[in-house]
């Protein structure tokens, strides 16, 4: 069975072209609107790594991922934000946070790129 | 190619069939021709039979005539009179065997005269014996030739015995050579037949050897076709995933695009202080909430139309030019200049402008003012222009 990752957006459009992405490549999606979402998917079947938004409509993205940590607390997680943050200054905040810290207005290859050095391939 | 090749098989056939009758005809007129030899063989044996029967009949009938002409027994004569009987009905039978044989019916017809006239002198000495005239009969038998007579009829019997053996002979030679003729027909027309069977056999074999090949270049087109068509299949199947991936990235571009513009939307609307975007010919391209929430005017009432509909600024005392067109001509920055914005219930509210210069490759292109209304603070005074 192929690795799982869970991701955290409250846009559909976003979270749809994610997981078209993800799922080419071989990797099993749970897409989710909410931290409540999130933590309940996490409990059913705990995903290989976290990728989501740092805006969310019930919390913050890192306040999500702290909880998500309480149930593991060596899970990757990918900060896939359009909120833009200095390189220098993410990697001195957030960057302690998460594994990796990509951007939206980046292309689709880097968040490909970002996952497989985290987690490798699909299967 | 495989049309004539039919042909050719169904010639050949055709041939071996046509051998076949004329080897069959041969064989029954052959065999006809061997039973009329058997026939005339068994024939020729009756004939020589009767000659045989003729001579020993004739031998027989004289000797009783001379036993009755010493005895005068009424069986003598019974049995000599019985004996010619049968001789002339053997005579009658060769006659009837050798009814067309013209040479030899001749000669037994004359051997039978020379017969006749022996029966001819036994009758005259049964009548003289008969009458007791043994003076007669002994001048019968006297005048009569006697073995000499019946010795020429028997060589004359003798020589058509031989003409018959010699025809036998020559018969059994012609069917000797008829019999040989024939089996070399019979074998010859097999082994033709064998011939043909095998050039039917090696036309088939071509045909196959042929159709072989044919399905050999067939079958090594439909792999190079396969083969060009997988080819052809994984090239579109990669530049479909090309596409994909190509048509992902737009939506991911024109989503990333419209989530960053909307979130700075976001920001400039929740920035309190009145902020327009500007033309370099000061008039109003963009605004912020904060402009509509203090002026009361709409979007439509101030977008396009002049920045001073809105906000009024004091010129210059010693130049009278305005101090807004003259920063944005010159390129540089204008903070904190003393302002009024003008409300649409026509209330005048005091504000500082801050008026930022756009650049696009060091080339002006607009402007960008931020007005800071200064009411916030009891202890703030604001400017007059």
């Amino acid at each position: 069975m192929s690795k799982l990752i869970l991701h955290i957006d409250d846009e559909a459009a976003i979270r749809d072209i994610v997981a078209s992405l993800l799922t080419q490549h071989g990797y099993r999606m749970c897409s989710v609107a909410t931290p409540g979402e999130a933590l309940d998917a996490a409990r059913a079947e705990m995903p290989a790594l976290v990728i989501s938004d740092l805006q969310l409509d019930e919390a913050d993205g890192l306040e999500t991922i702290a909880q998500l940590r309480q149930l593991d607390a060596k899970i990757p997680v990918i900060l896939l934000t359009g909120v833009l943050i200095d390189p220098k200054v993410a990697r001195e905040t957030v960057g302690r946070l998460v594994s990796a810290y990509v951007e939206k207005t980046r292309p689709l290859s880097e968040i490909v790129r970002e996952v497989t050095k985290l987690i490798g391939p699909a299967k | 190619m495989k049309d004539n090749i039919l042909l050719r098989v169904f010639a050949l056939c055709a041939v071996i069939l046509v051998v076949i009758a004329a080897v069959a005809v041969y064989a029954l007129q052959a065999l006809s021709r061997s039973m009329a030899a058997t026939d005339w063989v068994n024939h020729s044996h009756a004939t020589i039979s009767e000659l045989d029967n003729i001579t020993a009949q004739l031998r027989q009938a004289d000797g009783l005539m001379r036993t009755y002409a010493l005895t005068g027994e009424a069986a003598d004569l019974a049995a000599s009179r019985e004996a010619f009987e049968k001789m002339a009905q053997h005579f009658d039978t060769a006659s009837a065997l050798t009814r067309t044989d013209a040479a030899t019916r001749q000669t037994l017809l004359q051997l039978r005269a020379q017969a006749a006239e022996r029966e001819t002198l036994a009758q005259a000495v049964w009548a003289a014996r008969g009458a007791n005239q043994g003076a007669k009969v002994q001048a019968l038998l006297a005048a009569d030739a006697g073995s000499a007579a019946v010795g020429a009829i028997e060589r004359g019997l003798g020589k058509l015995r031989d003409a018959q053996f010699v025809q036998l002979s020559e018969r059994d030679h012609l069917s000797y050579v008829q019999a040989q003729t024939t089996r070399w027909v019979v074998g010859l027309g097999i082994a033709l037949n064998f011939l043909l069977l095998a050039g039917i056999g090696w036309l088939l074999r071509d045909d196959i050897a042929a159709r072989r090949r044919a399905a050999t270049i067939l079958t090594e087109a439909n792999a190079q076709l396969e083969s060009k068509v997988a080819a052809r299949t994984a090239d579109l199947q990669q530049s479909n995933t090309r596409l994909e991936s190509e048509n992902l990235e737009r939506k991911w571009t024109i989503a990333s695009q419209e989530h960053q513009i909307r979130y700075n939307q976001l920001i400039v609307n929740s920035v309190n202080d009145l902020v327009f975007v500007l033309t370099k010919a000061l008039n109003v391209t963009r605004i912020n909430a904060a402009v509509v929430n203090l002026t009361g005017r709409l979007d439509e009432a101030i977008l396009t139309g002049p920045l001073a509909a809105v906000v009024e600024v004091a010129r210059e005392p010693a130049t009278g030019l305005d101090p807004l067109a003259r920063a944005l001509r010159e390129g540089r920055e204008l903070r904190h200049h003393p302002a009024i914005v003008l409300g649409q219930d026509a209330r005048r509210i005091p504000a500082r402008l801050t008026l930022i210069p756009l650049r696009d490759q060091d080339r002006v292109v607009g402007a960008v003012a931020v007005v800071q209304v200064a009411f916030s603070s009891p202890t703030d005074n604001p400017p007059t222009p």
